[in-house]
């Protein structure tokens, strides 16, 4: 959507007066001073109170608030341990300068996602300062996570039809990612989202799948080898050596990010992980090269082959009917759909030793 | 002698009973207090202060008059994010 007016972003309605939240008096949230000038009005004003740590969500909601800043959307970690597990200690000071300067605006608060747009947009209240309970999904998630996620499920690639889900079901993000799971990160996966238990699950709502009363053979024959995206997710996103720096001309941090291009690649599951026991999972390139950071240093990425650059991938274009689906042979003996080594960089095959498909499963005689 | 004793004890009866009496007659009430049939009328107190932060936030036009304009920041990014 277009961004807001300045006017328009600060606007208070009536109805949020009337609110829950409206009964709290501006200054106690926001700081500020009672003044008809507004320059005094603003002296010290608190335009996000929980950014500022004085916030007031804990009060009420302390059930939430106890674990919301230990989870990914609050504390990022994840990004943090990708860039270190590349890396050495110290090299640390300077990734957590570019971190600083790069990757930390994408972590959001509760108003982020209750009150307002994302920052990166502009921000500006959703409704009228009013608290929205549940938010929209195309004003705050895909507003974020919109080049792998937001494009994908909601069908913007041309000739790509949008995830079932949404075509279909008219299912929003919060159908399946409950408050719970977005406020709160299980210890386990606070550095990496795809370690914990899964949630959510296909099998929570598709409970038959891979049971005793499965019409469908090919769920009972690959039984937890394959991740349910093998067979069901269509072509996704993938990028390229993404950069950063400080601009010469504004001072304001910036990245390139060289390409960004729909792939459909199986692999083996880079994680030893017993929430996620599949052999194969599809892919997707990460835009890690080993000279991201290297505005901030040189060699700062020197254990860059411990990590894949093609990372285990939940794609949200979920379809019924596939074209690797459509038979055995679909997917048996066609070395298109699985990464093997010649569609990897040169510079990239010891990084990703673990996830290449050596040997493309064999062709099933008579299918 | 002794009859004055008789007269006197019943006399002083009689004053005990006929106070006794006129007691009891006060406490009964009279009359019923009639009940409201309005709501209490609020008592005029101080005007509430002005919320100076509510009356510009609420007021479209005055916001559009005083909000700086946006300075408009031409990012260098290049790609997807």
């Amino acid at each position: 959507m277009a961004p807001l007016e300045p006017w328009e972003k600060v606007l208070v309605s009536a109805s949020f007066l009337e609110s829950t939240h409206g009964q709290f008096t501006c200054v106690q949230c926001h700081g500020g001073t009672q003044s008809p000038d507004k320059d005094t009005a603003h002296t010290d004003l608190i335009a996000n109170p929980y950014t500022d740590s004085v916030g007031r969500c804990d009060r009420c909601h302390a059930e939430i608030m106890a674990n919301f800043p230990d989870s990914l959307h609050a504390s990022l970690s994840g990004y943090p341990v990708a860039m270190q597990s590349r890396s050495v200690p110290e090299n640390h000071p300077a990734l957590q300068e570019a971190y600083n300067n790069h990757c930390s605006k994408c972590h959001s608060s509760c108003t982020d996602c209750h009150i307002t747009q994302p920052q990166h947009l502009g921000g500006g209240f959703l409704d009228g300062h009013n608290f929205v309970k549940t938010p929209p999904m195309t004003r705050t998630c895909t507003a974020c996570h919109g080049t792998r996620v937001g494009d994908e499920y909601l069908g913007k690639h041309e000739d790509i039809p949008g995830d079932v889900h949404f075509r279909v079901g008219r299912m929003n993000c919060v159908a399946c990612h409950s408050g719970e799971s977005l406020h709160n990160t299980p210890p386990d996966a606070r550095g990496n989202r795809y370690w914990g238990e899964q949630s959510p699950a296909c099998t929570t709502c598709h409970t038959t799948v891979g049971q005793k009363d499965d019409p469908i053979l090919q769920h009972t024959i690959h039984g937890e080898k394959l991740s349910c995206q093998v067979c069901h997710s269509v072509s996704y996103t993938s990028c390229d050596g993404c950069h950063v720096a400080i601009s010469e001309k504004t001072g304001l941090p910036f990245f390139r990010t060289e390409a960004t291009y729909l792939t459909f690649f199986i692999g083996r599951n880079p994680l030893d992980n017993e929430n996620r026991p599949y052999e194969y999972v599809p892919l997707r390139h990460v835009p890690v090269a080993p000279t991201s950071y290297q505005y901030y240093g040189e060699n700062l990425l020197p254990n860059f082959d411990l990590r894949p650059t093609w990372m285990y991938a939940t794609p949200h274009n979920i379809q019924r009917k596939t074209p690797q689906n459509q038979s055995c042979n679909s997917c048996h003996g066609n070395a298109e759909i699985f990464l093997t080594a010649d569609k990897v960089k040169p510079e990239e095959l010891n990084a990703n030793r673990r996830v290449i498909v050596e040997e493309v499963p064999a062709p099933i005689p008579g299918q | 002698m002794n009859k004055m004793r008789i007269w006197l004890v019943m006399l002083t009866g009689l004053i005990i009973l006929l106070t006794g009496c006129a007691r009891a007659t006060q406490s009964v009430p009279t009359a019923t207090l009639p009940l409201p049939t309005q709501p209490p009328v609020p008592t005029a107190t101080a005007q509430p202060q002005v919320n100076y932060c509510v009356e510009c936030h609420t007021d479209k036009d005055r916001l559009i008059q005083t909000a700086k304009p946006e300075e408009e920041v031409i990012s260098e990014s290049e790609g997807a994010g």
